[in-house]
């Protein structure tokens, strides 16, 4: 039976409306109970209850690492990233009772989630991907952005930070990896800049001296005057009601009538130099390099959700579920090797010219919809397809998948309307699988295109291929 | 061929007197002044040419020895496009040491961009941007303010250098110390665009280049051009600067002249610049130039010609005189000569007019070939072929300017609209024109 356990320096046995076990002090993964249902942190020591979140959530075992931890204590002020990287507080608060019977109901959700994945206590994850992933469904969370000082990149992910020995570069590589692979889909939140040497956002930006490089700059308005075209800067006209034309000794009188201030000038305190374009500098806090601005990185700042391949992935595991069944029983080849071979046939053709072979191609629009829909019953259509696909193909046609939902075909010894036939067969048999068994119409697109010597496999690909 | 037959036979019938009555203003006035007057000068010129070479050499030799910052200012609006050509002039100079310093008087093209691009090229040395236009003695100004050079140079920024003009032009410096500005000579980038481009390249080398020698070798000098100029920076600190134009190019070239310094003109230091390529800009170019004389000649230095003036200057007061008498004065005595040829001359018209023609026409031939003479090496083939468009000259020069000059008089004489001009911004010219009135 699943336990609440409460980490922390207090012993009690009873909280609010919680029975709970008391740990001490955590200092390991090993020392994790692995019977937990619900870990609690006390909220008094905000660097220790970030510490031992950290050690949860990274464990391996997704039994431990997807269990909900809340703050408990009444602590003021806590750091916005470690609010964020919980999934609740239990606090004394004047709406405590509604509050915590969120708390809980969200808790509950969590736990429905965590359950509903296969083998949570036996196979351990190591893809951090992976956790990721899991950890965001169990959550049904965007994944959202802080900026601040707790994170040297100055921007960091609150409730994936600790699943990270440190919070660095690897979080953001690994979350551009995802979205790269379309499991999870990036909302724009902001752009920002980072030193080009060490990748720290704390950055002091100044204007410098063109000459010496100096920072030491003060501005000076210019004064026109009108009368005699004189310009000077505003301390040679002298100060308040007096001021007069040094040229001309005529005295100011109003601004835009008989005199304006045409521009300002930036002059060096060290050099003496003087412009009105003084360079932008940028000095790094962490590392101390100093940068004009076209060296710095700029990156966009992504909030994240999960994206119906993400969901799938994090259900069941991160292989693309098609590709394999394909791989497995149509006997798809790498797209690298198909690529290979496509330029063998190209070649082939152009040497000899007697041959005529051609170029198919199938897509599946909103694939996502199957993983969505049917969730570990997809694998079913899947294995489905595949039997339409081999049924439709010859032992010779070679075939292999561009993306997850755009397959290639190369048909040899088969001219432009025997091509055709088979991609219209493939098609026709395809759909009504789909509608028999998904009960919905997915667009299937399937193209076909004899292959010539003069091709190219990169052009002919791109041809063929949908935009 | 018999009006050739009668008109000879007309001009060995009359007699000296009567010569002179249908001809006195070519031959007392053009003849004696731009002709003979001119080449003698000319001729003297030329043949000191030898004197002059050692002299330069000796100034070269102290200007690479001193080797002094030159600060090349460059002042202008919409100028952008031409800048590039410019730069890349004044870094082929033989003369390098050099600082230039643009300013962009509210430009509302690219010119920014453009600078700023040069300036990260290291093309130009110094950049300045007024978003709102001030008018050209400001935008000098400015880049005055911030020169850091000995001497400086101030440019149209649609203009180029020869490759040894900056090094030319400093040399008179170094041959006197009591100069205190140094014209250069400009001539026409744009020859053969139009007939209006080849008649002003004529003019340009003809009446201003070799008008500025004889002015110079004659201790007279008013003008050093706005688009190429030489000056000691102190002299300009101590001006302050330019004063409101337009014409704020002889204004400042009289103030140095008041300040006791010499100015003269150099014309192997050359510089090329595109001129108005229709009648019409030249026509406005021209209004706005003539009109000058009235203002600063006439009015603002008029002081030049009194003798109770106690900087009485005699080179100074013949300066003043020549240019009124010759360019104001003559101006409208033409016109009344023309009006007493057509109305008391009727019976000689067909005579007086063509020959009248003829002899312009010769007279801007001998000239010319004067002008070959005298700028010598700096002549490229295209402005030897302008000898073809010298038939035209007569008319260019004694309608078209002549008709542009007396009606810029007449306009600033009695409504000043100089201060009107477009060419300052409007608030600048409202309180230059309230000056004027005090």
């Amino acid at each position: 039976m699943a336990l609440n356990y409460y980490i922390g320096p207090k012993a009690p046995t009873q909280l609010y409306d919680l029975n709970v076990h008391a740990i001490r002090a955590v200092s390991g993964e090993a020392e994790l109970p692995r019977d937990a249902r619900l870990f609690i942190l006390d909220d008094a020591d905000a660097e220790a209850a970030l510490a031992i979140l950290s050690v949860i959530r990274q464990s391996s075992l997704p039994g431990v690492y997807l269990r909900p931890v809340v703050l408990v204590g009444d602590s003021v002020n806590l750091p916005a990233h470690l609010v964020q990287a919980v999934d609740g507080r239990l606090t004394m608060g004047s709406a405590e009772t509604y509050d915590r019977q969120r708390l809980y109901d969200r808790i509950h959700a969590i736990h429905e989630r965590i359950e509903s994945l296969p083998d949570i206590t036996r196979t351990p994850d190591r893809n951090i991907g992976l956790k990721v992933l899991r950890f965001l469904y169990t959550r049904q969370t965007e994944l959202h952005p802080l900026s601040g000082v707790h994170s040297p990149q100055g921007t960091s992910y609150p409730a994936v930070d600790p699943f990270f020995a440190q919070v660095d570069e690897s979080l953001f590589q690994i979350l551009g990896f995802l979205k790269s692979q379309g499991l999870l889909k990036g909302i724009f939140a902001s752009k920002a800049y980072f030193c080009g040497q060490c990748q720290s956002a704390f950055l002091n930006f100044m204007e410098t001296c063109p000459q010496c490089s100096s920072p030491d700059l003060h501005s000076d308005d210019l004064i026109h005057h009108f009368e005699c075209g004189f310009v000077g800067n505003e301390a040679e006209f002298g100060e308040g009601e007096n001021r007069r034309c040094p040229k001309c000794r005529l005295g100011l009188r109003q601004l835009g009538v008989d005199y304006d201030k045409p521009s300002t000038v930036s002059v060096c305190n060290s050099c003496g130099h003087t412009s009105q374009d003084p360079q932008v500098a940028t000095l790094c806090y962490r590392c101390g390099a100093q940068a004009p601005p076209e060296d710095l990185l700029q990156r966009t700042i992504w909030r994240y959700t999960l994206t119906a391949l993400g969901t799938n992935a994090a259900r069941f595991g991160l292989d693309n579920l098609f590709r394999s069944i394909l791989e497995r029983e149509v006997g798809a080849l790498p797209l690298e090797t198909f690529r290979h071979f496509l330029a063998k046939e190209i070649g082939r053709i152009k040497r000899y010219g007697k041959s005529q072979s051609s170029l198919g191609m199938f897509a599946i629009g909103e694939l996502e919809q199957v993983y969505l829909r049917l969730g570990d019953r997809a694998k079913e259509i899947f294995e489905e397809i595949s039997t339409v696909i081999r049924a439709v193909l010859r032992d010779s046609d070679v075939i292999a998948s561009l993306t997850d939902a755009i397959f290639l075909i190369l048909l040899v010894e088969t001219p432009a309307a025997g091509a055709q036939r088979a991609m219209e067969r493939l098609e026709t048999a395809v759909t009504e699988l789909l509608e028999a068994n998904f009960q919905a119409t997915l667009t299937l697109t399937t193209a076909s295109r004899l292959v010539s010597g003069e091709d190219t496999v990169d052009g002919l690909i791109e041809e063929i291929t949908p935009q | 061929m018999n009006w050739v037959t009668d008109a000879i036979t007309f001009l060995v019938t009359r007699q000296p007197l009567e010569i002179l009555a249908l001809f006195w203003y070519f031959i007392l006035f053009d003849f004696s002044r731009y002709v003979l007057l001119d080449n003698i000068v000319l001729t003297f010129y030329m043949l000191n040419a030898r004197s002059r070479r050692a002299e330069k050499e000796l100034a070269r030799r102290a200007l690479f020895r001193e080797r002094p910052l030159i600060s090349v200012l460059v002042p202008g609006k919409n100028e952008g496009r031409h800048l590039p050509q410019l730069a890349a002039s004044l870094q082929a100079q033989t003369y390098r040491h050099l600082e230039v310093i643009v300013v962009d008087d509210g430009s509302d093209d690219d010119t920014a961009d453009i600078c700023r691009r040069l300036l990260r090229k290291g093309a130009i040395h110094r950049f300045f941007r007024n978003p709102v236009r001030g008018g050209k003695a400001s935008a000098a100004n400015l880049a005055l303010r911030y020169a850091d050079g000995r001497f400086v140079i101030h440019l149209d920024a649609d203009s180029h250098l020869r490759e040894d003009s900056v090094e030319t032009i400093m040399l008179p410096f170094y041959q006197d110390e009591r100069i205190g500005a140094v014209g250069g000579d400009i001539r026409v980038k744009n020859v053969f665009a139009s007939v209006t481009t080849a008649l002003q390249a004529i003019d340009y080398m003809k009446s201003i280049s070799t008008g500025r020698v004889v002015s110079s070798s004659l201790g007279i000098l008013r003008t050093i051009s706005g688009a190429y100029g030489a000056f000691r920076k102190d002299l300009l600190d101590r001006l302050k600067g330019w004063d409101v134009g337009p014409g704020l190019d002889g204004d400042i070239t009289l103030k140095i002249r008041k300040s006791g310094y010499k100015v003269v003109f150099e014309p192997q230091a050359v510089c090329y610049t595109n001129v108005p390529d229709s009648p019409r800009k030249l026509a406005r170019q021209r209004y706005r130039w003539d009109r000058s004389l009235v203002r600063f000649r006439i009015r603002k230095h008029s002081d030049l010609l009194s003798l109770r003036n106690r900087n009485f200057s005699m080179h100074n007061f013949l300066t003043a005189a020549d240019n009124l008498f010759f360019n104001f004065l003559l101006n409208f005595k033409w016109w009344f000569y023309f009006i007493q040829i057509v109305v008391f001359q009727t019976a000689y018209l067909k005579f007086v007019l063509p020959i009248n023609y003829l002899i312009y026409f010769l007279s801007n031939v001998f000239e010319y070939l004067m002008v070959l003479w005298l700028f010598g090496h700096t002549i490229r083939r295209q402005e030897i072929l302008l000898i073809l468009f010298l038939p035209l000259m007569p008319l260019y020069t004694g309608f078209f300017l002549r008709g542009v000059r007396t009606y810029a008089h007449i306009m600033e004489l009695i409504w000043k609209t100089s201060f009107e001009d477009p060419w300052n911004p409007f608030r600048v010219s409202r309180i230059a024109r309230q000056r004027e009135g005090r």
